[in-house]
């Protein structure tokens, strides 16, 4: 370079090109993707493979940002509320145009503070109410209600071959059961009957429940069983993988999950919302809702969780004398929830 | 005398034999520099005695004591000059006495913090001891001043225009696209592809660097991931062509290909057509390790310059004329019958569906090229040998000299061994792939790491023996299609064209017309690589649809990004012209045959179409 007027020229092109390209990513949508817990979670693990495979479709640069409130989840509230302030801070400094807000703890303590308020459209993904964190009301909020497949799960007993089967669900009593609690409630189980959902405190509670299923109960649905106290003296979580395995192992009624970690624990059949479909309808949503701001329309509405996914044990279920239909085995199969 | 920082600074800058010096090396310079004072009848250095020490006389006089004479110093000569001689430390030693005669105030500078400016710049070594042998030769001691800065010349108008145009057109494009309905992300690439292809178009900058802009950008901005920007850094192509460069470096600097040349020589029968078919046969050698034609005539101008020499035909005789054809002709004419031949071809190579790349990355390139490489060998050869005649007085070639210069090479080194012996790998494993259940280029990767392992190829010879500006270029550009790709533009320009097309009817011999025009126009404007590729990335999603075997796309676009008519459309007629081609050819005579070989490729990739046929190509 050693005319001067070519080396301003290339000065020229040089800064002009930086200028553009920041001033590019300045005007860029953002989206900041926030979970609830860590990144190496199976589960959030398995909603980021959906949400990537959505974004992979798009082709209209955006930035995207992923953050995770918690590094274990094992966490006091004290350490959540920090947390949560932390991420507070970096949605305040990044000036997302959408944050996606992923599980109950994300809403909680990030969210919810920011539904009605003018900054970023908030697109929630979880599985409890919207309304519990006013996002019903909110002019900025959207998102994907986790449904529990609880219409595949009665098409999925009409192979027990029984006309009427009489249903009994088993949670914890904490926010993730009461809401799931309320889905199984409000379901029209026609032509089989509700007995009841019992949420409980302990596992000890949980045992009795379970023996107490077998007096009156044919299908003993598993809600999630993450975070279950030992027992009244004693708050240590009890492993999600033994519940299962002594759950199935318990029930006299068949025991039907809602989580994979039921049939990975030796449950023999799961009927499970699928987190690949919750990230990539919460992807496919924030993008509609970028959409909707470039358009100046309205936000695309609320809607629940359309996949799910089967979880089999197939020697489980064998030992209780239940043949399913082939195609069940290939689901479980080609989600690689298929267990020997 | 003391002298402050400033003045020792002063005193630096003002010493000629260290004018060369650039300011950061001033500035070690001064922090090494120290003021020495010396009394009346001190010696200031001692011959025989290590020269650790370069002095400056910056006040007093000072006696240069040799065996034969005396000589007087005073403020500005130097001493110690010895301290720049390349040789280890402890061994440079004074050659001379130097006695202060009054007191002497001089500026001392350590051998050490004089290594590294001689060693980046020779004009300081060979200034200090040219200084020194003619104080101790009693001559007046040369100018060591350096030349002055010559006046940079004023930017041409064509650039002026150039930089004007990349300024604004990529703006205006972008702007354009998406007014014209593109979406967003196809809007954003335009521009970036016309910055690009202006910066070609008016040879701003160097070939290789628009591409690298590009790239960059658009990883900047996430238009594309990194894996489809970067894709070339990780493909096959990356280690393909390291190990190839890698094997044409050792080849050259172990000596094999200049023995291998001599030995053609000597053994060819003493005619003006074996001459020239001794330098195509080269040529074509060379172009199976060589995917560079520029690398190919630099290494062949030499061996025609020897031989241009020694048969000392007349200047702008037609025999002259042939041998100068026959070096550019060998360097160039295998170029898109090799894979290898030509860097291009092995960047457009990844475009090919897996199959295809599986079944023509070996010896089938050649096969599928099979009527074109023997027309155009044939073509040649007759041209040379009844076109290009000499007369009856021409000499010889000194073929005692040449068995001199290749008894002088003596018996092969263990380094031309293991050249050659690599070479032979890596032809044997890519001919017949099937004796090691590899793939070429992981061939080529392990020929590149036994040259690593066995020292002959060493960090040196991996800095600079390969062409690293070319292989980011190639791979950059590899990004820039992938994008294409990635973006959905192929999609675009096919619902563009929609059925534009259509007349060709599946038609091979439309479809060659249709590779013909759009590759000339693309290298009108396009230097030849960056013109191949994006023929080829124009052209494969056309081919494809119209049911053309896509090695056959890959190939005319190879064969046709050859030709040209403009001197500049070709750098390796840059290089001949640099190798004499206006002092002993006809220019005319040169371009005529040049040009004529045009027509010839579009005919031959026409009589290749029964041919391909045969092959199941189409």
């Amino acid at each position: 370079m050693k005319n001067r007027l070519a080396l301003v020229f290339a000065s020229l092109f040089t800064v002009l090109l930086l200028a553009l390209l920041v001033a590019f990513n300045h005007q860029k949508p953002r989206v900041l993707i926030l979970h609830s817990f860590s990144e190496t979670g199976p589960w959030e693990t398995a909603v980021n493979t959906g949400i990537q495979r959505e974004l992979a479709r798009n082709r209209r640069p955006i930035a995207v940002r992923w953050r995770y409130m918690s590094f274990s989840g094992d966490m006091s509230p004290a350490q959540w509320a920090a947390a949560g302030r932390r991420n507070q801070g970096a949605v305040d400094s990044w000036e997302p145009d959408v944050l996606v807000a992923i599980g109950e703890e994300a809403q909680v303590h990030v969210g919810r503070h920011y539904a009605g308020r003018p900054g970023p459209r908030l697109v929630y993904a979880m599985g409890e109410d919207p309304a519990s964190f006013g996002y019903t009301t909110a002019g900025n909020v959207t998102g994907v209600h986790e449904a529990l497949p609880l219409a595949q799960i009665v098409e999925l007993l009409r192979h027990l071959g029984r006309p009427a089967l009489r249903i009994r669900a088993l949670g914890i009593d904490d926010p993730t059961g009461q809401a799931e609690g309320q889905q199984v409630r409000s379901f029209d189980w026609g032509p089989h009957r509700l007995l009841g959902v019992d949420l409980v405190d302990d596992f000890e509670a949980w045992q009795a429940t379970v023996h107490a299923a077998a007096r009156d109960t044919d299908v003993l649905l598993v809600l999630s069983t993450g975070g279950l106290p030992r027992g009244p003296e004693d708050p240590t979580e009890t492993d999600r993988l033994f519940v299962a395995d002594w759950t199935e192992r318990e029930s006299k009624p068949l025991a039907v999950g809602v989580r994979e970690s039921f049939v990975a624990g030796g449950g023999a059949l799961a009927v499970i919302p699928s987190p690949y479909g919750l990230g990539e309808q919460a992807a496919r949503k924030a993008l509609d809702v970028l959409a909707s701001i470039r358009d100046g329309t309205p936000l695309p509405p609320p809607e629940d969780s359309l996949e799910f996914q089967i979880a089999l044990r197939p020697a489980r279920l064998a030992a209780r004398g239940i043949q399913l239909p082939a195609l069940y085995a290939q689901a479980a199969r080609a989600s690689q929830s298929l267990y020997d | 005398m003391s002298l402050t920082q400033a003045e020792i600074a002063t005193a630096l800058r003002e010493c000629p034999l260290l004018a060369a010096c650039t300011p950061q090396e001033h500035a070690r310079l001064l922090a090494a520099a120290q003021c020495c004072e010396f009394p009346a009848g001190t010696d200031i250095i001692r011959a025989g005695e290590p020269a650790d020490h370069y002095y400056r006389i910056l006040d007093g006089a000072a006696e240069l004591i040799t065996a034969q004479a005396r000589r007087t110093l005073g403020p500005g000569d130097d001493l110690g000059a010895e301290a720049l001689a390349d040789a280890p430390a402890g061994q440079a030693r004074h050659l001379a006495t130097a006695r202060a005669m009054t007191a002497v105030s001089a500026l001392r500078l350590p051998r050490s913090a004089l290594t590294a400016p001689a060693a980046r710049d020779p004009r300081i070594r060979s200034g200090a001891l040219l200084g020194l042998a003619a104080r101790l030769g009693e001559l007046p001691p040369p100018d060591t001043q350096a030349p002055a800065p010559k006046a940079p010349a004023p930017l041409p108008l064509k650039q002026r225009i150039g930089w004007v145009a990349t300024l604004t057109l990529p703006l205006l494009a972008w702007y354009a696209g998406g007014h014209l309905g593109l979406p967003q992300h196809s809007a954003v690439y335009l521009g970036l592809f016309t910055m690009t292809a202006l910066m070609w178009l008016f040879s701003l900058v160097d070939e290789y660097i628009p591409p690298i802009i590009a790239v960059v950008a658009m990883l900047f901005i996430d238009l594309v991931p990194a894996q489809v920007a970067l894709h070339g850094f990780y493909s096959r192509t990356f280690l393909l062509l390291l190990g190839v460069y890698a094997l044409s470096a050792v080849l050259v600097s172990s000596g094999l290909a200049y023995r291998v040349m001599l030995g053609i020589l000597a053994r060819l029968p003493d005619s003006p057509f074996w001459h020239r078919s001794a330098l195509t046969a080269f040529g074509f050698v060379l172009s199976i390790v060589m995917p560079s034609s520029n690398a190919r005539l630099a290494l062949l101008l030499p061996l025609y310059r020897e031989m241009d020499d020694s048969l000392a035909a007349p200047a702008h005789s037609r025999e002259a004329t042939g041998l100068m054809i026959a070096t550019f002709t060998g360097a160039t004419l295998f170029s898109p019958l090799l894979l290898t031949a030509k860097s291009s071809n092995l960047a457009a190579f990844t475009m090919l569906p897996i199959q295809v790349r599986q079944e023509f990355q070996g010896i089938w390139w050649l096969v599928g090229a099979g009527v074109v490489a023997v027309g155009l060998l044939a073509c040649h050869l007759l041209a040379m040998r009844f076109l290009f005649r000499a007369d009856t007085s021409r000499r010889a070639l000194p073929a005692e000299r040449i068995a001199g210069q290749i008894a002088v090479l003596g018996r092969l080194r263990p380094q031309e061994w293991v050249a050659a012996l690599a070479f032979l790998l890596f032809l044997g494993g890519a001919a017949v792939p099937q004796w090691h259940q590899s793939q070429p280029a992981w061939l080529a990767g392990f020929v590149l790491a036994s040259l690593l392992a066995l020292g002959l190829f060493d960090k040196r010879g991996f800095q600079t023996g390969i062409d690293w500006p070319l292989i980011f270029f190639l791979l950059a550009l590899d990004g820039l299609t992938q994008a294409i790709h990635y973006l959905g533009l192929t999609e675009v320009m096919i619902d563009t064209v929609g059925h534009r097309f259509d007349w060709i009817g599946g038609q091979l011999g439309w479809f060659i017309l249709l590779a013909l025009a759009v590759t000339l126009l693309l290298r009108l404007a396009l230097p030849l690589t960056a013109g191949m590729i994006l023929s080829a990335t124009l052209l494969m999603p056309i081919g494809m649809d119209q049911g053309i075997h896509p090695w056959v796309v890959l190939f005319l676009t190879s064969l046709f990004s050859d030709i040209w008519f403009m001197p500049h459309q070709n750098s390796s007629f840059q290089q001949v012209l640099a190798g004499g081609l206006r002092a002993r050819c006809d220019e005319t005579l040169f371009f005529h045959y040049a040009w004529w070989l045009n027509p010839l490729r579009v005919v031959l990739a026409y009589a290749s179409i029964p041919y391909w046929r045969w092959l199941g190509l189409y």
